[in-house]
């Protein structure tokens, strides 16, 4: 491998992971260098290689050019591509992951900053529900009790929410939620959330606190991107800049 | 094939970058050829470069003296630095001999999806730098990529407050450039940072 290429792994819908080189994309003069950028999306054309599959051309379909302009949109959308990565699998289709990372880049690009916490979380929980994981948040996961409109526990190890009346009785760790949290957490299955909810910034980081744990739970790996964006939510100017519930 | 010294020279040149196996044997045939003083000389500057070439602990430049020439030459403006990810990157920029400046060398770039965070990188030693010094001007000479976004919008939200500028260089087309050939991304690029004339 050169010095000026590049060995990347792609999420195709077609194949799945890919690993592939790019003979020369480092040098400036490279026409193929800022197109296969990180969250960029190409129409690729590889040759088949013996170990490593090759780059020979590539079309840029969508760079998503607005992620760039804050740390907190970078940050969220470096998140939900790690957590996109660990359900990701070579050699088989991935469409439905492939068109999940999309639409919700395309909704961090475009949302305005106090809004990325609801796209992130919304995000994250769509990609537990394709991956099979998602938390129970409708019914209490002992006695299968509905739930809605009050206060719950919420068990990791559990998957999902455990009704008050059950959490004094079992013996694993809880962490308590309001009636807020597990109204919030029930907007999560829609494929949209209301309009008013993308501005619940605190709420939201709340919750991604919690998705966050059960995520590297359930795929046993941690999220880098997530200390990023604890230093883009955390400082109180953020805090302060969100309207209250 | 190969007698097994032969075989051994192949195998540790192939490991340098842009070498496969057939230029290897190229080269340590040509080795071979040439008077053994050549090849001693050849050992003995790998030798010395390795032990002898550390980190500057002022910018992290590589250097064989500690603080580098660049950190000591009194003829350059210590109130500028210039902050870049790689040493080659310094090198670069050094070419240009229009930057008189100081520089950082941050060792890579942020970049969550390969685990690199700011606390690999030579971050806290740049904050440490301009609080301490009389720093006017941060220059971000870093790759508009996903990482060396992140790794700019970081700094800019570390630094911000300790220093009066904080600049990043621009992007665009390279100079011979035809217009009609240069990828969407790097004429988005140059429309952004375009300027009046
Ligand atoms: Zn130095």
């Amino acid at each position: 491998m050169g010095e000026a290429d590049w060995l990347m792994t792609i999420l195709t819908r077609e194949y799945g992971l890919v690993r592939a080189i790019a003979k020369g994309a480092r040098k400036a003069t490279a026409r193929i260098g800022g197109r296969i950028e990180l969250l960029v999306v190409n129409d690729l054309q590889l040759y088949k290689g013996r170990n490593l599959d090759q780059i020979f051309q590539a079309d840029c379909l969508r760079s998503f050019r607005g992620l760039s302009a804050e740390l907190s949109r970078l940050a969220a959308a470096q998140y939900l591509a790690e957590a996109v990565l660990l359900e990701a699998t070579e050699g088989q289709p991935q469409e439905i992951l492939f068109d999940l990372l999309l639409l919700h880049l395309e909704r961090l690009a475009e949302a305005t900053v106090e809004q990325l916490p609801a796209r992130l979380v919304h995000g994250i929980y769509q990609l537990l529900t394709i991956s099979g994981v998602a938390p129970e948040v409708y019914s209490c996961t002992v006695s299968h009790r509905p739930i809605s409109a009050e206060a719950a526990s919420f068990s990791i190890e559990g998957g999902g929410l455990v009704a008050l009346e059950c959490s004094a009785v079992q013996d694993m760790s809880l962490r308590r939620l309001d009636l807020q949290q597990v109204g919030a957490l029930q907007l999560l299955a829609a494929e949209d959330l209301p309009t008013v909810s993308l501005e619940w910034s605190v709420l939201w980081m709340g919750i991604e606190r919690l998705l966050r744990r059960y995520l590297e739970f359930h795929f046993d790996r941690t999220i880098h991107s997530a200390d990023l964006l604890d230093l883009c939510f955390e400082t109180p100017s953020a805090a302060m800049g969100v309207p209250h519930l | 094939m190969y007698t097994r010294p032969l075989a051994r020279l192949i195998d540790q040149l192939q490991l340098l970058p842009g070498i496969g196996p057939k230029t290897a044997q190229r080269l340590a045939f040509h080795i071979l050829k040439r008077p053994k003083s050549e090849a001693q000389q050849l050992a003995q500057a790998l030798v010395e470069a390795t032990e002898q070439i550390g980190t500057c602990s002022v910018c992290f430049n590589l250097s064989a003296e500690d603080p580098c020439d660049l950190c000591r030459q009194t003829n350059r403006q210590s109130e500028i630095i210039c902050v870049v990810a790689e040493p080659r990157d310094l090198v670069a920029i050094e070419r240009t001999r229009e930057y008189k400046g100081r520089y950082h060398v941050l060792g890579g770039l942020i970049s969550p999806m390969e685990g690199i965070m700011a606390e690999n990188l030579r971050i806290k030693e740049l904050i440490a730098r301009v609080g301490n010094e009389d720093i006017q001007e941060v220059i971000l000479a870093i790759n508009p990529s996903i990482e060396g976004e992140t790794t700019t919008q970081y700094l800019k939200k570390q630094i911000k407050l300790l220093v009066p500028r904080v600049t990043r260089i621009a992007f665009g087309l390279p100079v011979g450039g035809d217009l009609e050939y240069a990828d969407e991304m790097t004429l988005a690029r140059a429309l952004e940072g375009r300027r009046e004339i």
